[in-house]
C-alpha cells in the first residue's frame, strides 16, 4: 500500500511501500508536478525499481522545466538502494 | 536426519499479491535470523523477480500461476520462484551499464541487476519446461 498526500506547496509525503501495483497511480499523482517539489520519505519503508522508474521520469520532468525535485528523510534501506543504483548521483536527497 | 522444511506459497500473477509474497518470504527469512536490514533486501530482490515474471513470463495475464518456494540449506537461505511463461534469456543477458543507464535517466533493466546486488547468488534454469529462478543469501 502508498499513499501520496500533497502536505503543502510544493512538498508531497509518500507514506508505505513504492511497488510495481502502486505504480500507475503514482504515476498519475507524479505526472503533473511541474515545479520545485520534495519529495518527503519519511513514511516510506520500500521502494522497488518500477518506484525508482517513476522517480526518475518526474526528476526528468522537472529538470526539463529548470526544476529540482529534492528527496527528504530517506531510510537506510533506501538510501542503500539509490546507492546501488547510482541514484544518489542523480537525485538531491537530503 | 528430519526432512528439510520446503515452505511454498502459490499465487496469480499480479502485482495485487506481491506484498502478500513479500511478506512470506520476509517472515520466514526474520525466523531464519536475518537482521531487518537482510530481510529488506530479500523483501526487494522477491519483489523484483516476481514484477520479472508477471510482466515479461506472463505479459501481466493474471490467470497464470506463480509458485514460491523457500528454505534453508547448508547455511544458505533460498527462494525459488517457478512460472511456465516466457523464459528468460540468461544467455542473453548482458548486465546494464548501470550508472550510465541512470545518468540517461532510462527506465528499466534495473531489476535483475538489484536481484543480483541485494542477493549472494542467483540462477535461472528450465526445470520440466517450467522456468526456475533460485536466488540465496548466506545466513
Amino acid at each position: 500500500m502508498l499513499t501520496i498526500d500533497h502536505i503543502s506547496d510544493g512538498v508531497i509525503r509518500l507514506s508505505g511501500r513504492f511497488d510495481a501495483a502502486q505504480a500507475d497511480m503514482a504515476m498519475k499523482e507524479l505526472e503533473n508536478v511541474s515545479d520545485d517539489t520534495t519529495l518527503d520519505f519519511e513514511e516510506l519503508a520500500y521502494i522497488s525499481s518500477m518506484g525508482l522508474g517513476i522517480l526518475i521520469k518526474t526528476h526528468k520532468q522537472l529538470q526539463e522545466k529548470g526544476k529540482v525535485m529534492r528527496i527528504i528523510n530517506v531510510n537506510k534501506h533506501i538510501k542503500d538502494v539509490f546507492r546501488f543504483t547510482s541514484l544518489d548521483k542523480i537525485f538531491k536527497i537530503e | 536426519m528430519p526432512p528439510r522444511k520446503i515452505n511454498k506459497i502459490i499465487v496469480r500473477a499480479s502485482t495485487e499479491f506481491l506484498g502478500e509474497v513479500r511478506d512470506f518470504v520476509a517472515h520466514h527469512a526474520g525466523l531464519t535470523g536475518f537482521d531487518s536490514e537482510e530481510v529488506e533486501d530479500i523483501r526487494l530482490a522477491v519483489d523484483e523477480a516476481m514484477t520479472n515474471v508477471i510482466k515479461h513470463a506472463y505479459g501481466h495475464d493474471s490467470s497464470k500461476l506463480i509458485t514460491v518456494q523457500q528454505g534453508v540449506e547448508n547455511s544458505e537461505f533460498w527462494v525459488r520462484i517457478t512460472d511456465s511463461g516466457r523464459s528468460f534469456n540468461l544467455e542473453g543477458y548482458v548486465e546494464p551499464d548501470i550508472e550510465e543507464r541512470i545518468r540517461q535517466k532510462k527506465k528499466g533493466g534495473v531489476g535483475v541487476y538489484l536481484i543480483r546486488r541485494l542477493m549472494d547468488n542467483v540462477e535461472y534454469k528450465k526445470v520440466n519446461s517450467r522456468n526456475e529462478i533460485k536466488m540465496t543469501k548466506k545466513l
